[in-house]
């Protein structure tokens, strides 16, 4: 008879379990598709990374530990495609976050045509990449292209410049390229990010004699800082995936100075079929892109803790 | 149902009644909905390993060919003509726009593939049948005819290292120096007949202004044209046997290799060959040509019949194909095949249209080799009693010096047996760009040679 007799605070705290069971439950299937998702491809890609496997073959995969990896790290393409790589990406996140902090601040004012222009500015974003890489080749091309013929009218140059002749230079080119096409997405969320910050603290640096780039610094780029950080770590992932612009423009080529690990997990997973290796080149990416989006994590909440401990 | 019509008006709905989501119901709910996910997760599963055992739709005597979308329209007109005289067998067609062999590669591999006859070029056959991609032609009906028929070398370039027939020839090619005779009038000089001459009058021409750049050569990693290029001006040296019988590389310390080398070095870095020309696609550097921006280049007999096509090449009249400078005037020679794929449905059918892609046909007119690879592309059949064929040398005097051409095919030297290795397209890949950067100055050619020859070893 004691059993049925509940103190209240009993009762809610067996209600509370059961609304936690009920939320984890509706939750469920969702995470299900979620860890199968992603689960699946991570265990299978390294399962694949630690094994002697040609794709397609019908020959059994054969055990071979670390040696995939150990066979990247000491390939003599890895150290220069790692460090193309990282400049690659390094360049592509400076050049997006200034030149998408740039237009989202001009968005951000009053003036007339505002959202034709904001409409006109998600264009390049919805460009595939191969039509990107098309555009930037023909625009780039050495015997027609329009850039060279604009150049040479100017009284810029004399000659035509042959733009991908030298890896560095084709490589800022496919960087300026993808710049180009994520610049939109990066605007878009900055400027979401700039219409929350409250106009009293504006007001206030005003009063206190603070100029248009003094409030920049102080005001307004503390408070979208979270979302500038989120556009970095977009910016640096879609670098590191970068891939139809190489496929199109240089072949990775002249010579391998335009190979990033992309591409050449690419060539080696599906020109050379060597699928264990290439899973091993995949895989040290993926790890490079999770260790990063952790740090940009690390680095948010330490500063919303600080925030809520101010 | 267009929008004008109108369905005849129904009393308002009753509002729905708000029953509540028990934890009760929504379990009841979501078990219903786990099982169907599972079932899917199965269908998945193949999915993402490539195991798929889908069956191919259709009737058995739709047949496909599978090609690269550059060439593949040219089949049109055959196509038809099987569909017209080989009924009920219906010929489809499977393209592919850009990176031929890799896509196929994969295709391949990821089972899906739904293509009986497909084409490909040399160094695939080995590995493509360890895998069991393509299927044995030995029992194909009057193959040892065939056989006897093929120009020499061609019956061993189709067997694998076990010796199944694997294939049948497509096409045989051979790397062809053409020449801008009206470039060459204005420094009043005639073909080079050696490298030396060759380069002298690379550095006239540019010097002069008749073009800027002299020598436009496909240096480029698509289908390994760089090393193509490369085993064609060794050969031209008398340095054609780049690999022995047993596959073995003779590269590091080759004298004839790194004078080539040093060759392409010298040209990239006076100029004369176009600044860009490593990473310029294929058309690109064929507009170089065509367009009379360039003096000398080397490519293959379809590419020549192009050029000599005045709807395609601004400088069709002055372009002429000649032999090769070098000591020896030998190029180097390589091919293309016929396979048939996994994917056949009816042996019978499938063979019917690989003897008329890559073979006589029923009627024994070599229909396609004939008239196709030989008249239109220009290129040798791989069989003696095409090549030999009067309509068909008679259509190469249309583009083509023939005394020239027929000495130079002659002077063709194939790479040999490790063409058919597996590890060949890998070497051909590492190779190119290996080669490249030599041409950049990255590597000397001996560095190169030697790191090509350790890549092999490794492979082995």
């Amino acid at each position: 008879m004691t059993a049925a007799v509940r103190s209240p605070r009993a009762a809610r705290g067996a209600a509370r379990r059961g609304d936690a069971r009920f939320g984890m439950g509706m939750a469920a299937p969702a995470l299900l598709v979620t860890v199968a998702l992603l689960a699946y491809p991570l265990v299978y890609s390294f399962w694949v990374s630690l094994h002697d496997q040609t794709l397609g073959s019908r020959g059994r995969a054969e055990w071979v530990g670390l040696d995939n990896y150990r066979s990247v790290l000491t390939d003599p393409i890895f150290m220069p495609s790692l460090g193309r790589t990282v400049l690659f990406a390094a360049a592509v996140i400076a050049g997006t976050l200034l030149l998408g902090t740039v237009f989202a601040l001009a968005l951000n004012q009053e003036f007339r045509g505002r959202s034709v222009v904001r409409g006109v500015l998600i264009l390049p974003w919805s460009l595939s990449q191969i039509t990107l890489a098309l555009t930037f080749g023909w625009i780039f091309n050495s015997t027609f292209g329009p850039l060279n013929g604009a150049l040479k009218q100017a009284g810029v140059i004399d000659d035509y410049v042959a733009w991908f002749a030298s890896g560095q230079v084709a490589l800022t080119v496919m960087a300026v390229a993808f710049v180009w096409s994520l610049v939109p997405f990066a605007t878009l969320l900055i400027l979401g990010a700039l219409q929350t910050v409250p106009e009293d603290l504006h007001k206030a640096a005003r009063i206190d004699g603070a100029g248009p780039v003094r409030r920049f610094f102080f005001v307004t780029l503390p408070w979208i800082r979270d979302t500038v950080l989120v556009v970095a770590v977009l910016a640096l992932i879609n670098a590191f995936l970068a891939f139809a612009l190489i496929y199109v423009l240089t072949g990775g080529g002249p010579g391998t100075e335009t190979t990033l690990l992309s591409w050449w997990g690419y060539t080696t997973a599906f020109r050379d079929l060597d699928l264990g290796r290439g899973a091993a080149i995949f895989y040290l990416m993926t790890l490079a892109m999770v260790v990063l989006a952790a740090l940009t994590a690390l680095c948010i909440r330490g500063r919303s803790r600080k925030g809520r401990h101010e | 149902m267009a929008s004008s019509d109108h369905p005849p008006a129904r009393p308002p709905a009753p509002p729905p009644t708000a029953a509540p989501v028990t934890r009760r119901s929504f379990l009841r709910g979501s078990a219903a909905f786990g099982a169907v996910a599972g079932l899917g997760a199965i269908g998945g599963g193949a999915l993402l390993t490539g195991c798929s055992s889908r069956e191919r739709s259709g009737p058995v005597t739709e047949l496909n060919m599978h090609h690269d979308a550059a060439v593949g329209p040219l089949f049109a007109p055959y196509v038809e003509y099987f569909n017209a005289h080989y009924k009920p067998l219906k010929l489809g067609t499977s393209y592919v726009a850009q990176d031929y062999l890799t896509v196929t590669n994969q295709q391949l591999a990821g089972g899906n593939v739904s293509y009986d006859v497909l084409s490909a070029d040399e160094g695939y056959l080995e590995s493509w049948s360890k895998n069991r991609w393509i299927t044995s032609l030995d029992d194909l009906p009057g193959i040892g005819g065939l056989l006897a028929d093929m120009n020499p070398g061609v019956a061993d370039s189709l067997r694998s290292p076990d010796g199944k027939l694997y294939a049948l020839p497509y096409f045989q090619g051979a790397e062809l120096f053409a020449v801008n005779t009206e470039h060459l009038q204005k420094i009043g000089a005639g073909p080079p007949a050696t490298w030396e001459e060759f380069l002298e009058q690379a550095r006239e021409l540019k010097a002069k202004g008749v073009s800027a750049v002299p020598y436009s050569p496909y240096w480029i990693k698509y289908a390994f044209l760089a090393w193509h290029q490369f085993a064609a001006e060794c050969a031209s040296e008398g340095g054609g046997d780049l690999f022995g019988q047993d596959a073995a590389p003779n590269l590091k310390g080759n004298a004839v290799a790194r004078a080539t080398l040093e060759r392409w070095r010298t040209l990239y870095s006076e100029g004369l060959v176009p600044k860009d020309l490593l990473t310029t696609d294929y058309g690109g550097i064929t507009n170089i040509f065509g367009g009379g921006k360039s003096s000398f280049s080397l490519r293959y007999q379809a590419q020549i019949v192009g050029w000599r096509d005045p709807e395609q090449s601004r400088a069709a009249k002055s372009i002429k194909n000649v032999l090769i400078p070098g000591r020896t005037r030998q190029t180097h020679g390589f091919g293309a095949h016929w396979m048939l794929s996994y994917a056949i449905r009816s042996r019978e059918h499938a063979a019917t249209a690989m003897s008329y892609l890559g073979g006589p046909g029923r009627d024994g007119s070599y229909h396609v080799p004939k008239n196709l690879v030989a008249i239109a592309l220009g290129l040798s059949s791989g069989y003696k009693s095409v090549d030999r064929d009067p309509a068909v040398l008679a259509s190469w005097a249309k583009w083509a010096d023939v005394d020239a051409l027929t000495e130079q095919l002659a002077k063709a030297v194939p790479l040999g047996p490790v063409t058919n290795k597996k590890w060949y397209p890998k070497f051909g890949d590492m190779a190119c760009a290996t080669l490249q950067e030599v041409v950049l100055g990255k590597k000397s050619p001996d560095e190169g040679l030697t790191e090509m020859s350790d890549f092999v070893a490794e492979q082995k």
